[in-house]
């Protein structure tokens, strides 16, 4: 018995619609499965196997053993606080910033123009030619920062801004905050802007001194867009690389190591994908945790 | 019928792109290498960092062409990233089963290559005679389990640079031993100078700093100590070499850098630093003024490396510039004429190697030239204070992890005030648990 073949011109409207809709949507979902989804299953197998960079033919099943490895190592511990410290300062530092700078630059004129175009160079610029310029300001060997506070007398000796342990982490800090300001404060900015005037100035008939008017109408105003931009910046802080690697590769005495710097240490130096993967699944975990905890707290307090 | 149609177009559409995407990819990059097996040439391809290096790019094309030149049926065609991806790209394509023929390589990267199985033997290749003739050291670092993974295109490995005019004006003499590095520091610190430089204050490399461990006697890793079931780190010399460290660092002796520090050797803030010859192009054009042409062999001289007691002889690790071929070439034994040319040849020494600042690597030419190009300070002081006592690197698989652990305790030891014995004794469990 022959299964007649099923012609498109026999279906009826609504079927021919469905397929037409799976049709087109099917390239989209073909991209998002072999770029998000397959590389994602595979990190997750990964993180089970014993996986080496230089023996990729040969990846015998270990269970847990790339957990158990990734909880006793004190480079993880120490990754996961310089992470979360680091993510924490830089992203609120860089908010309260941004948020500054928009409510200065907020008033129409071109000189606010101007200066706001000025403020988006750092983050425009390549994080990496951002580090270069910030390696070569902070040098200890005549860099301009040092110059400038030996000759207003505020130090005697230069810092050692990338090169000691006790100060690379505000380094850095300082250096991702310069690149992450101007990304809050565009977008602050704009949710300005959707701030009808006729509020304000109906609060300033009512007797709203400017901090009232900041506190009461403008901030709540932009509480959607601190949301998105915030956790678009703990997300992004999370896995910035480009800069910290420039500046100190996670040194000295890894203090300055991130998880993606710890990340690319064990997968290319050590050539141990195994345990990459496992630490790349424990860093997903905490990012939606962190992602969810944060959204629902928002959520709950509008 | 409009959905229908729009179907259709869509279908076309998607059609149309597929094919173009499978022609483009089908045409695009075998083009050349058609072309060259067309006019009968052998391809062989060539991955070499230093040809991605502005200094270094003409050295090495000028010895590809002539090479050329001299073959006319091989058709060399050279690819290059910094020097710094260019370790995990060569990883990364090795464990896809794809390589070029012939790579320079650095430090550990024969070793890792080789060990995961993308490296052709060249003990298969190599004439005895040619072998015999190089530095054995050199060879035996990048032999493992009798394969000879890679041979030095330029002999690399470190000396200790000396700035004898500095140390006179200073009223100091070169140090032999390690007191006399400190008694040297206090003195020069009295001037605002440094006393010393060590190239891992940021990084993780173990084999840019072996050699301050191996010259206080402390020999981490080395073949007796892990067949023993050791670390070969925790000593009695390691206690005595991070105290020394430590008062180093009392008195802010350390050359601070993280990035290069031969800025500081080039600018005279510090009067020694462990190097290769490298340093003899790249301090000529960076401090043109002070060392400039034939001026820098008038400041800098290359001096044995320091020791605990006068006497005796000092240890240097080999770090060498090497070529390596893919086991996977389907050209070996062409790419080996090509890498002997590279490594051994008159032309290379005279166009390439003499460049680099480096020692060429077969002896009988390296003796050629003690008359000539290296009849001064710099190059009878690698041959005569530094190579005679080049060791075999003892790289394991787990090199990388026990580096971080051995230059993280280095830096604790420099860098913090916590305790000498604490920083051993979390290092040594470290390494046990790495190791064992």
């Amino acid at each position: 018995m022959v299964t007649p073949a099923i012609k498109f011109t026999n279906l009826s409207l609504e079927q021919r619609r469905k397929w037409f809709g799976l049709f087109i949507s099917l390239p989209a979902v073909v991209t998002i499965f072999s770029t998000i989804f397959y590389p994602l299953m595979l990190g997750i197998v990964s993180s089970f196997q014993q996986v080496r960079l230089t023996q990729l033919s040969d990846t015998p099943w270990i269970g847990f053993d790339n957990y158990v490895k990734l909880f006793n190592d004190r480079y993880f511990w120490n990754a996961l606080k310089n992470t979360a410290i680091f993510t924490t300062v830089w992203t609120f530092g860089a908010a309260l910033i941004g948020l500054l700078a928009a409510v200065l630059l907020n008033r129409e004129n071109r000189s606010n123009r101007f200066i706001a175009g000025m403020l988006l160079i750092p983050w425009i610029l390549p994080p990496v030619a951002v580090a270069f310029i910030f390696r070569t300001m902070a040098s200890s060997r005549n860099g301009i920062i040092n110059e400038v506070l030996m000759n207003f007398g505020l130090i005697s000796k230069a810092l050692k801004f990338f090169e000691s342990p006790d100060m690379v982490g505000a380094s850095v800090i300082g250096a991702t905050m310069w690149i992450a300001f101007p990304f809050f404060m565009a977008m602050l900015l704009a949710g300005l802007k959707t701030i009808p005037q006729d509020i304000i100035e109906a609060s300033t008939i009512d007797g709203a001194n400017a901090w009232q008017r900041f506190l009461f109408i403008t901030l709540p105003s932009l509480k959607g867009v601190i949301v998105i931009s915030t956790t678009l910046s703990v997300v992004w802080g999370f896995n910035f690389f480009d800069l910290i690697y420039t500046v100190s590769k996670g040194g000295p005495l890894s203090r300055s190591e991130t998880f993606v710097i710890l990340a690319q240490r064990m997968a290319f130096d050590q050539a141990d994908v195994g345990y990459t993967a496992a630490l790349g699944v424990v860093w997903l975990m905490l990012l939606l945790v962190a992602s969810y905890t944060y959204l629902r707290q928002m959520k709950v307090m509008s | 019928m409009v959905h229908y149609v729009a179907f259709r177009k869509c279908l076309a559409v998607l059609c149309g792109l597929a094919l173009t995407a499978t022609v483009l990819w089908a045409s695009g990059d075998e083009e050349g290498g058609d072309a060259a097996a067309s006019a009968g040439k052998t391809v062989i391809r060539f991955d070499s960092w230093m040809w991605g290096e502005s200094d270094f790019k003409a050295p090495v094309q000028s010895v590809v062409d002539e090479y050329m030149r001299l073959n006319p049926t091989i058709d060399v065609r050279m690819e290059a990233s910094g020097w710094a991806e260019t370790r995990n790209k060569l990883m990364t394509r090795a464990a896809a089963g794809d390589s070029v023929d012939v790579m320079m390589l650095d430090s550990d990267w024969p070793y890792q290559l080789g060990i995961a199985g993308a490296l052709a033997d060249l003990n298969q290749l190599a004439p005895q005679d040619y072998l015999a003739d190089n530095y054995q050291a050199s060879l035996q670092t990048n032999t493992v389990d009798g394969k000879l993974f890679a041979v030095p295109n330029a002999v690399n490995s470190h000396g200790w640079w000396t700035n004898r005019g500095l140390l006179e004006r200073n009223g100091l003499t070169v140090p032999v031993t390690w007191d006399d590095v400190y008694a040297n520091a206090v003195k020069l610190k009295e001037n605002d100078i440094y006393g010393m430089h060590n190239w891992q204050m940021c990084g993780d490399n173990l084999g840019m700093v072996l050699w301050s461990y191996w010259n206080f006697g402390v020999f981490p890793m080395s073949p007796e100590a892990l067949a023993n079931e050791e670390t070969g780190f925790d000593s009695p010399e390691l206690h005595a070499m991070y105290g020394f460290m430590r008062k180093m660092a009392e008195i802010d002796a350390f050359a601070a850098t993280c990035g290069d520090g031969r800025q500081a050797l080039y600018f005279e803030e510090v009067p020694y630093l462990t190097d290769s010859g490298n340093t003899l192009p790249l301090g000529r054009n960076t401090n043109p003024d002070l060392l400039g042409g034939d001026k820098i062999f008038d400041v800098f001289s290359v001096e044995r490396f320091p020791v605990v007691e006068a006497g005796m002889d000092p240890v240097i690790p080999v770090i060498d510039h090497t070529l390596a071929i893919w086991a996977g070439s389907q050209v070996k034994e062409e790419s080996w004429a090509l890498v002997q040319y590279f490594a051994g040849s008159e032309y290379a020494a005279e166009n390439y190697v003499k460049m680099t600042g480096s020692i060429v690597p077969p002896q009988t030419l390296a003796q050629k030239r003690l008359d000539n190009e290296y009849d001064n300070d710099i190059h009878r002081g690698f041959l005569e204070n530094s190579y005679p006592f080049l060791q075999v690197m003892p790289y394991n698989p787990n090199w990388h992890a026990t580096g971080k652990l051995i230059i993280d305790s280095w830096q604790a030891s420099v860098l913090t005030d916590e305790p000498i014995e604490d920083i051993i004794e979390t290092a040594e469990k470290g390494l046990q648990s790495v190791l064992f």
